[in-house]
């Protein structure tokens, strides 16, 4: 009952968001050791990513849901709301429950990247645009941390939804409606692209064991130019 | 008595020529004279009579053609043996007790591989078959001599050590009037290596006179240990009207040499063509009483190593002797499959590379799993002689393979190595001493690499030991002490120096060392290379086995070598590697990079371009460097990996491919290089008004500058920010140079239109907008429809505007099927355009499997296959 299983809707302070800026420098490409970062680089980073904070109006909305875990399916009580996914139920196995949770910065931030990008301020439309996503994994993180300490023993896992590991984005829809993304002005296309783009929808877990290995240890794809690699293996032959 | 006592106490005398006294008794001219020794023998005792009479102390049989191939030019090919043994009868019988007898053994008349087509077995050969005849009648030297192949005369001695044994060998070669042989051998390298190979006496005959070999001995008493010889011709032949040849030396003039060249260091003096027992009588007297030369050659006690044409002495100007190390296909496919495919090309430009880099040695290794290793050796050696001119260190933990090229070797090669592992020793040393060679022994015996200084020496003194009673001299054993990894066995780093030292003085041994197993494990591995190579070098390091092409490295020796006052003046250094611009971290090269450009650029574009107050970039912290291991800077890592580019590490200005040397063009270069939007467009306002040609600005100075700019960030150098700063500067400059192209091309300035579209369905376009932009970077005429763009749209716009190629983004695993749907309505509608695909979902096997002809992971390779498509369908392409 963590939050409550009715729908809950949140507009914190950009502020409170955490926002890791080697996140914000990974999509942009760098490369620790390896990628040259003046002072000039940095300022406009920083720059960036206040821009981004400025232009975000996040919101979030949620709702606990209890759960039935099998191998290859999670089953929920509300009518219709079931989801296809091993990788989904490998991530929730023990978990009594879920957090519905629909996330958005609204439209503002690629509001502004398109801007930049028609005034040919191209490099810092690049970091808005980067900023924005590690503010949306942001706002989960805060949601998350928000909610934990009414888990009790309980600990939250990562984000995770449709359209991650092999839980079908054809699921999004239904997930969309019950996590209320309505109320916040979230919706998405006909091909499930989320609308703003720099929003997320997904679960958070609660179960017994503390978070485990997210992220890109869990994906398939093997020759995305962002993967995360293990600091300590990264050498100079990194592709 | 004992031969080379009685060369220590006196100068000998040889006789003079014996052709023309043979034709003097009736020798037809095209006649054999070595059938004589059967047919006229009395003839030949006469002749052998006259210079005992006039002096002669040493007389050569009359054998000069007495080789199987040269006697089958006269039919004589089945009397080689009756021949010599009758030649050296002959003499010893006319000498009487009153001189000595040298068998002749002349040239094969035609040149032994590389140079000709004999190859060095037949050469071998020929020479044992006169050789072995000799050996029946034991003459009291055989003399090799006229021959200007030094590999001919290296078949010769090893013939005449194996056939022969226990009879003094004289090697002389012949030279020209250069000075040295027309093969290219100089008196020091002949000297080296014939004395090497075991010859007791060395020297000089024929081809020219006195004159010229005076300084030719001079050069070689440096080097030998062993007494010198020398003939002189009467001079250099004149051509008469009647077709004959005279030598113009009289007897008088030519014996006035004699001291002259006893002065040089010359211990047996005689004469060649030409000469006649009045010219050795005078001689005779010329030299009586003189004193040979009793001290070996300076040069003599410090280990030589020599190609054909050049040796190479230990003295301590020369040190550190660069080993180059870099012929060696472990871990380098490509180098290994150079190998095996019998190409050899790699291993020729490895050479050539390695020299011109500053290499003095080349290392050859030819361990390819699973080939004959012995033969590939042997065409390794060959190619790589072919190549370069430097002394070779044959590689190979193989006793075949070293043989194999201890053959082939044209010169005196080091080996590498022997050890006290089991069966090493026994295995590898009787090869050296065979070939005379020098060799490496490792301190490493049955129980491995020991720990200390002092066990390294106690088997270094093992392995000096075990040479020496193989006839190998300590002057020519390197001892190398073993660097092992610090990262693993840290204490050891300072074993393997303190190990340098004592070997040195202990044992006045040369040492080696490869360096870059010691930083292996550890951040900055050249660097880490380098600081060890320094300190080994100050420990007394003669002989390094590194990567010449780290440019960190050598820089690092070319400093030391000032340090130690080897290079005079830091001349060397000041050539080599004063005017470059050293860094040592990214954030200097950046500060460096920045301040040629802002000095460039206009007073005030320094700071806006990089948005604070103050002329030049602050040296900040780099960002959170958190792992070990990445070193962008990093150049060739040696033998650790294919991977491993030949690009230099530490200096990075000059480096740069295509960047201008100076002026507006290196200044517009430099913009781009750094995303100098607003300082870009003066520049390229002062170019124009200059009169520079804008299709050459664009060409010249801009386009290498993206190109090296998305060189950088494909690497990973440069991030998406630096790349669109870059672009932003780009597209600025080339905004207001198209019109100006336009006119002058009267024309399009682009060079080709790419439609871009977001497929149907996704909203995504960030990554197709910043490929826009660098497509138009390049020049390309981006016609952009925006995002979720309906596939009959993109048909339509790309069919409007005449499309070279259409670009297509999707970031969804729902949304990707758009682009098989685009590819098949083209196909559909017969529309023939190129369809390439991008996005984070896509993926290569993705856009193969819908048929679309190319796929970008990045932005960078979106332009790269964008610009190769366009070439295909265009041909030449301008930028």
């Amino acid at each position: 009952m963590i939050g409550g299983v009715s729908l809950q809707i949140l507009r914190p302070d950009v502020s409170e968001l955490p926002l890791d800026r080697k996140e914000v420098l990974r999509y942009l490409g760098y490369r620790p050791g390896v990628t040259r970062l003046a002072e000039r680089d940095q300022h406009l980073v920083d720059r960036g990513i206040r821009l981004a904070r400025e232009a975000a109006a996040p919101a979030v909305s949620f709702r606990y849901c209890a759960v039935a875990v099998e191998d290859d399916r999670v089953g929920t009580r509300a009518p219709g709301l079931a989801w296809r996914s091993r990788s989904l139920a490998r991530l929730l196995r023990g978990a009594a429950g879920v957090t519905l949770v629909a996330a958005t910065l609204g439209p503002g931030v690629e509001a502004l990247t398109t801007r930049l990008f028609a005034e040919e301020e191209y490099a810092l439309a690049t970091v808005v645009d980067a900023a924005g996503t590690a503010l949306v994994q942001g706002l989960a993180q805060w949601l998350r941390e928000h909610l934990e300490p009414m888990a009790g023993d309980l600990h939250p896992t990562p984000l995770y939804g449709p359209g991650y590991g092999d839980w079908s984005l054809e699921e999004q829809p239904g997930l969309l409606a019950a996590a209320g993304a309505e109320q916040i002005g979230l919706s998405a296309t006909p091909a499930h692209c989320l609308v703003p783009l720099k929003s997320l929808v997904g679960i958070i877990g609660w179960t017994g064991a503390s978070a485990g290995a997210g992220g890109c240890s869990l994906c398939t794809l093997a020759d995305c130019a962002y993967r995360r690699r293990d600091p300590a293996k990264t050498g100079r032959n990194q592709s | 008595m004992n031969l080379m006592e009685l060369l220590g106490r006196e100068v000998l005398v040889f006789d003079g020529a014996m052709g023309t006294l043979l034709q003097s008794r009736g020798l037809p001219p095209g006649g054999c004279p070595d059938a004589w020794c059967l047919e006229r023998p009395e003839a030949v005792a006469w002749v052998h009579q006259q210079y005992v009479a006039a002096g002669a102390q040493i007389i050569e049989t009359n054998t000069f053609g007495a080789t199987p191939m040269r006697l089958a030019h006269y039919g004589l090919a089945d009397k080689v043996r009756e021949i010599n043994r009758a030649a050296v009868r002959i003499a010893r019988e006319a000498a009487a007790g009153r001189a000595l007898v040298a068998g002749s053994m002349g040239p094969l008349g035609t040149l032994v591989e590389p140079l000709g087509e004999l190859s060095f077995d037949e050469a071998y050969a020929q020479f044992a078959a006169q050789a072995a005849a000799f050996a029946e009648e034991r003459p009291d030297f055989i003399i090799i001599e006229t021959i200007a192949d030094l590999n001919e005369l290296r078949a010769a001695i090893l013939a005449c050590k194996d056939r022969a044994p226990g009879i003094k060998i004289i090697a002389q070669i012949t030279l020209d009037p250069s000075g040295r042989a027309f093969t290219g051998t100089d008196p020091e390298t002949a000297g080296l290596v014939l004395q090497s190979l075991g010859a007791d006496v060395v020297g000089f005959n024929c081809s020219v006179g006195p004159d010229i070999l005076v300084k030719a001995v001079e050069r070689m008493a440096k080097v030998v240990r062993v007494p010198i010889s020398v003939q002189p011709n009467a001079g250099l032949p004149l051509l008469q009207p009647d077709g004959s040849t005279t030598f113009p030396m009289g007897p008088e003039e030519f014996a006035a040499y004699g001291p002259r060249l006893v002065e040089a260091g010359a211990s047996i003096v005689g004469g060649c063509c030409g000469t006649t027992p009045a010219h050795i009588a005078l001689l005779r007297n010329a030299v009586a009483g003189l004193k040979p030369r009793r001290q070996p050659g300076p040069l003599s006690g410090v280990l030589g190593l020599a190609s054909r044409t050049r040796s190479l002495f230990f003295v301590e100007q020369n040190l550190p002797v660069v080993i180059g190390e870099r012929i060696n296909p472990t871990g380098r496919k490509l180098l290994a499959q150079d190998i095996r495919e019998g190409a050899f090309v790699r291993v020729r430009q490895e050479a050539k590379r390695q020299v011109a880099a500053g290499a003095q040695v080349l290392d050859v290794n030819m361990g390819v799993p699973l080939i004959d290793e012995a033969a590939a050796m042997a065409k390794g050696i060959r190619v790589v002689q072919d190549a370069v001119d430097v002394p070779l260190c044959i590689d190979s933990p193989g006793a075949a393979a070293l043989e194999a090229g201890l053959k082939a070797c044209v010169g005196r090669p080091l080996v590498n190595s022997f050890s006290l592992e089991e069966g090493r020793a026994e295995a590898v040393l009787p090869l050296v001493k065979r070939y005379g060679a020098a060799v490496i022994g490792l301190t490493i015996d049955e129980k491995g690499i020991p720990s200390s200084a002092e066990e390294r020496l106690a088997i270094a003194r093992r392995l000096v030991e075990m040479a020496e009673s193989c006839g190998i001299p300590r002057q020519d054993v390197v001892i190398d002490p073993l660097a092992l990894t610090a990262g693993a066995q840290q204490a050891q780093a300072r074993e393997t120096l303190r190990a340098i030292r004592l070997i040195r003085e202990e044992l006045g041994c040369a040492t080696s060392l490869g360096v870059s197993n010691i930083s292996f494990g550890l951040p900055h591995r050249p660097f880490l290379n380098a600081v060890y190579l320094n300190m080994a070098v100050t420990m007394g390091l003669d002989m390094a086995i590194i990567n010449p092409l780290d440019e960190r490295m050598m820089d690092t020796i070319r400093a030391v070598r000032v340090f130690l006052n080897r290079d005079r003046h830091a001349r060397v250094y000041m050539e080599q590697v004063g005017h470059k611009q050293l860094v040592h971290t990214q954030e200097e090269a950046v500060k460096q990079l920045a301040k040629a450009g802002a000095l460039a650029a206009q007073p005030g574009a320094a700071q806006a371009a990089f948005g604070q107050s103050g002329a030049a970039l602050p040296a900040g912290p780099q960002a959170a460097p958190d792992q070990p291991g990445a070193d962008a800077l990093a150049g060739s890592q040696g033998v650790s990996g294919e991977a491993a580019s030949a690009a230099p590490a530490g200096s990075q200005s000059g480096s740069q491919s295509g960047r201008p040397a100076d002026g507006l063009g290196r200044r517009l270069y430099d913009a781009v290089l750094e995303g100098d939007k607003d300082g870009i467009l003066p520049l390229v306002e002062e170019g124009l008004a200059q009169g520079q040609d804008p299709m050459e600005m664009l060409s010249q100075f801009l386009i290498p500058a993206i190109e090296e700019v998305g060189r950088l960030f494909g690497e990973g150098i440069y991030f998406l920010p630096q790349l669109m700063l870059s672009a932003t500067a780009m597209k600025k400059a080339f905004a207001r140079l198209k019109p100006e192209i336009q006119k002058a091309k009267a024309g399009a300035a682009e060079i080709g239109t790419i439609v871009l579209a977001t497929v149907q369905g996704d909203i995504h376009d960030i990554g197709k907008n910043i490929v826009a932009v660098l497509l138009e970077n390049y020049g390309f005429k981006v016609v952009d429809l925006g995002r979720d763009v309906k596939n009959e749209r993109v048909l339509e716009e790309a069919r409007r505007v005449g499309a070279d190629m259409v670009g297509l983004s999707a970031l969804m695993t729902t949304t990707m099927p758009q682009m098989k749907r685009v590819i098949e309505l083209f196909a559909q509608e017969g529309f023939d355009c190129p369809v390439l695909v991008g996005g984070a979902a896509t993926t290569r096997a993705f856009a193969e499997e819908i048929g679309a002809r190319g796929y970008g992971r990045d932005a960078q390779e979106a332009v790269t296959l964008a610009l190769e498509v366009l070439h295909e369908r265009r041909g030449a392409v301008t930028g």
